[in-house]
């Protein structure tokens, strides 16, 4: 009996000792890997700020210093324009970073996807947005919402018909899409068509808003046109956007709608909307 | 020459505007937080401080008020330069109330930050 309790006493104090001695070591590991990791970054920091300064540096070799510079770069362009910005995104261009991006797009861990993401934003090369549009299609709601608002920094024209489909799947919040059309800032209602013309009540509604807010006079019969759409929510942006637009010419169409409507709400809207629109109409 | 305080939690940031003031010829020193920068200001006398708005402990904006309303404080007389991300009309005109001397919205231009450090100096 005593030879069992020593044994079962020993077992449990090697234990003790071996879960004290493993501690330990992650503590040590823990602690190391730190260091190596903040001496990285310092390292990489002031080579970064060398390169704003426009000293042509060589391209990382290793993958943990290229993901480190990554990521710092992303960190430090979101505060800067103009000629530090040029540099640093001339030279991830030069430094090979769009094809590291891309591969990081096609990682399986969506924060590698994210890195990928954030890092051809900022480099803000011919093929971003391209490859941006493609990103809005990822399974992860993050990496999507980072190319939605990526294609508001690099994005075109052309780009915001999948800005509006992203919507309308419901891959991406109707605000962020409207927030990132709105900087890719489209100068004719034409831009806007797909959004006009989509299934999708929420898309139809921000299309009108962003008209309105952009001013966009060649939007008007777009809106028009939404003047009868079956959404409120659509109705009443369109209405808004035509006060914005301050276009009399649209008149018509606002009197046209709002003699089918009963005495209600919206025919309010519609009153109010004419009243402001009048004021503007040539006399005779 | 010129004593420059900046004052910003972004250490990165901190330090490419430190290398692009000592460029211009100033004497700079830097800090990461409003409290230590506030420490910094009285021991150093500085004159022309660069302020991040949002930092921790203490924000750019209650910097810039303890500075104007204790003259003792090593603020007397200091220009105050608000960097900040925040582009809003009112949060330029809170800044400005406070008593900032300038205001500079990030995404900014370090030519352009230079520029006005150089502008706000002369009016010394």
């Amino acid at each position: 009996m005593t030879d069992i309790s020593s044994l079962i006493l020993q077992g449990l104090a090697a234990v003790l000792v071996l879960s004290v001695l493993g501690l330990i070591a992650t503590v040590v590991v823990t602690a190391v890997r730190d260091r190596i990791r903040t001496a990285r970054r310092e390292r990489l920091s002031a080579v970064l700020l060398d390169i704003c300064d426009g000293e042509d540096l060589p391209a990382p070799r290793s993958t943990r210093d290229a993901e480190t510079i990554a990521d710092l770069a992303v960190r430090l362009a979101t505060s800067l324009k103009g000629s530090d910005r040029e540099a640093l995104s001339a030279w991830l261009q030069r430094s090979g970073f769009p094809g590291r991006a891309r591969a990081w797009m096609r990682r399986r861990n969506p924060a590698s996807r994210l890195r990928g993401v954030a890092l051809v934003t900022t480099i803000n090369g011919p093929r971003s947005g391209r490859a941006l549009v493609e990103m809005l299609a990822d399974p992860h709601r993050r990496v999507r919402a980072g190319a939605a608002r990526g294609l508001g920094i690099t994005g075109a024209g052309s780009d915001i018909p999948a800005l509006f489909s992203a919507v309308a799947a419901g891959r991406i919040p109707a605000g962020l899409a409207a927030m990132s059309v709105l900087r890719i800032f489209p100068t004719s209602g034409g831009q806007l068509e797909s959004g006009f013309s989509s299934r999708d009540p929420s898309v139809r509604r921000i299309a009108a808003e962003i008209a309105g807010r952009l001013e966009l006079a060649d939007a008007r019969p777009r809106l028009e046109r939404l003047l009868g759409d079956s959404d409120a929510t659509v109705v009443s942006a369109a209405l808004a956007a035509l006060v914005r637009i301050d276009d009399p010419e649209a008149l018509t169409a606002l009197r046209r709608e709002r003699d089918r409507l009963a005495d209600d709400p919206t025919r309010r809207e519609f009153e109010r909307t004419i009243s402001r629109l009048e004021a503007l109409e040539p006399v005779g | 020459m010129a004593r420059v305080v900046i004052v910003d939690d972004d250490q990165d940031l901190r330090r490419l505007l430190e290398r692009r003031l000592v460029r211009e010829g100033h004497d700079v020193v830097t800090a990461a937080d409003g409290i230590e920068g506030l420490a910094l200001i009285r021991e150093y006398q500085p004159d022309l401080v660069v302020l991040d708005w949002m930092m921790p402990r203490m924000n750019g904006i209650e910097v810039t008020q303890l500075l104007r309303d204790n003259p003792d404080s090593g603020g007397e007389g200091v220009r105050i330069l608000i960097l900040t991300a925040r582009s809003q009309e009112s949060d330029v005109v809170r800044a400005l109330s406070a008593g900032a001397d300038d205001y500079l919205v990030k995404p900014f231009s370090s030519t352009e930050l230079a520029a006005r450090v150089s502008s706000l100096l002369a009016r010394r």
